[in-house]
């Protein structure tokens, strides 16, 4: 499991961002290596010393956050990685049945920690925002990404947003050129109200849901759609990709992504997991229908074994460092450096549900 | 004249500080490192503990001493009087020179990568013993030194505990503030540059 939170010493005074840098450089953000082990080293930066027990070559790079009072840090931003996610809440107004993050009720903010963290991301990089919902903090998620894109125009957003927040008034302001740096991704489960507002946890989300899209259209905002394979929508996603393909053919991309084995749906798994193994069907058809109509679906967290051999161009090979895990089966399997690979937290026993191809 | 009174006196203060270029067999002779700080005896784990630690820190050339041009300010502090002792130092002979970042190799494999791999490259920047199995946290080795480099400055009378306590929070601010560097109560590279603590 690669670390995300390591205990650290710091004679910082409050929680600070720094960029941890090998050598020292000119930078004000940057903290340079002073010692290394194996399994600790010292850094100094114009916020002080912070001790990690970590080695500095695996953290080189890293954009972290120093918390001297909780003796640790976090990587907020970690380097070479294609998949940084930042944080802006752990509340939300939804409540999925499969959420692999589920909610807090409190929220803490570190917008300008955040927004320096992004200062510091490397060239070009595009920046994950999750949560919780980001958009119930609207305003100030609005500034900081118009703020970042304004110093740093080589960066973008990837934003996951649940899509129950935007309003008419927002359509000038994401109008703007600025935010063609930015794609929401926002999840769709179903083709009718009734089933999607199950799956999400809230009374008339779908159709909130809609009325963002409408803003987003009119936006001219860039769009992700995301659906979770589940046992409860599968039969639905013919109709999905109907409606996904006349109302929002504008979509740049239809995600379709395999169930994770976390949050909720660890213990939910024998109830919402869908074997695609046992009925391809309905997925085939949807990826049928997205195809015809000129949509782009493609399917994440599948392995390809689990992919009838036509659809399997729609399989995505990962390339997050948090999908690496495979199956001993897998070893000299043809498709292994074309497949989803599995999830770091994905159970032993579930592992070797492939047959190699 | 008075400049090499001034810097015999420097030296001296940093061998107190433990930081001074001396080389561990030369160091049991020194009176200088034994007597000052409440005379360990040079027998003890400690002192031995003191000198075995000194390979990991070098003083510093002058190159990188770029805190130098502001220092014969901190004599005109609000008291008018100079906190002893006073340090002046010798201008620099050279402009601070710019390291150059270096390009960062961003294409880590983690999971394929040998545990001895994380050793510096170059055998020349990183002596074997560096990477023993460390008795005391690298932390604590650094913010003792500086505790001494700050005593030896007049600016601390604490405990050399290598904890950054409130006494040595409240010497660094002053210290910080009469060296005019960016007064932040910690410890800063341009904190480590005064007292010529480098990395190793």
């Amino acid at each position: 499991m690669i670390p995300l939170a390591l205990p650290a010493q710091s004679d910082g005074i409050t929680p600070y961002v720094t960029r941890l840098r090998r050598k020292r450089t000119d930078h004000p953000e940057d903290s340079w290596c002073l010692m290394s082990t194996e399994v600790k080293s010292l850094w100094c930066g114009a916020h002080g010393l912070v001790e990690i027990d970590y080695s500095a070559d695996a953290l080189e790079g890293d954009v972290i956050l120093v918390n001297p009072a909780a003796k640790r840090i976090e990587r907020m931003l970690r380097s070479g990685s294609r998949h940084n996610s930042l944080l802006i809440t752990e509340r939300c107004d939804q409540l999925c049945l499969m959420c692999s993050q589920p909610p807090k009720k409190s929220h803490v903010d570190r917008f300008d920690l955040l927004h320096k963290a992004c200062l510091l991301a490397e060239p070009s990089a595009t920046i994950g925002i999750s949560g919780g919902e980001p958009t119930l903090y609207k305003a100030r998620l609005f500034e900081m990404v118009e703020q970042v894109l304004q110093a740093r125009p080589d960066l973008s957003f990837h934003i996951l947003s649940n899509g129950q927040h935007f309003c008419a008034d927002d359509i000038p302001r994401l109008s703007d050129s600025l935010w063609h740096k930015v794609i929401w991704g926002i999840p769709i489960y179903a083709a009718t109200a009734v089933l999607h507002d199950r799956i999400v946890g809230k009374t008339d989300a779908y159709e909130r849901l809609h009325e963002s899209f409408d803003y987003l259209l009119l936006s001219g905002a860039r769009l992700e759609l995301r659906t979770v394979l589940l046992a409860d929508n599968i039969a639905d996603l013919p109709a999905l990709a109907g409606r996904i393909s006349i109302l929002l053919s504008h979509a740049e991309q239809w995600s379709l992504m395999g169930l994770e084995n976390i949050g909720f749906a660890r213990n939910r798994w024998p109830e919402l997991y869908f074997d695609l193994r046992s009925g391809f069907t309905q997925v085939g058809e949807a990826l049928d229908i997205a195809m015809l109509n000129g949509l782009n679906a493609r399917l994440f967290n599948v392995p390809l074994c689990h992919i009838p051999p036509a659809y399997r161009h729609h399989g995505v090979a990962s390339i997050s460092d948090w999908k690496q895990r495979f199956a001993p089966k897998c070893t000299g399997c043809a498709g292994k450096s074309d497949c989803s690979g599995f999830f770091e937290w994905h159970p032993d026993e579930l592992l070797n549900q492939v047959s190699p191809i | 004249m008075r400049n090499m009174k001034k810097r015999r006196f420097l030296i001296s203060s940093l061998i107190m500080a433990g930081i001074a270029p001396v080389r561990p067999a030369d160091a049991s002779s020194e009176p200088g490192l034994q007597t000052p700080l409440g005379g360990p005896d040079p027998d003890s784990d400690a002192v031995i503990q003191r000198f075995t630690q000194q390979h990991r820190f070098l003083l510093a050339a002058h190159r990188s001493h770029s805190s130098h041009a502001s220092h014969s300010s901190h004599r005109s502090g609000s008291s008018g009087i100079p906190r002893s002792p006073v340090y002046t130092p010798a201008p620099s002979p050279k402009p601070k020179t710019t390291p150059t970042p270096s390009p960062t190799p961003s294409s880590r494999n983690k999971r394929s990568t040998p545990p001895d791999s994380v050793l510096p490259s170059s055998s020349a920047t990183a002596p074997n013993s560096l990477y023993s199995a460390p008795t005391t946290d690298q932390i604590t080795q650094v913010v003792r030194r500086v505790q001494l480099g700050l005593r030896s400055y007049g600016y601390y009378n604490g405990a050399i505990d290598g904890i950054v306590g409130r006494e040595t929070r409240a010497s660094l601010v002053r210290f910080q503030t009469d060296f005019r560097l960016k007064v932040t109560g910690t410890i800063t590279p341009e904190v480590l540059d005064a007292f010529k603590i480098v990395a190793q």
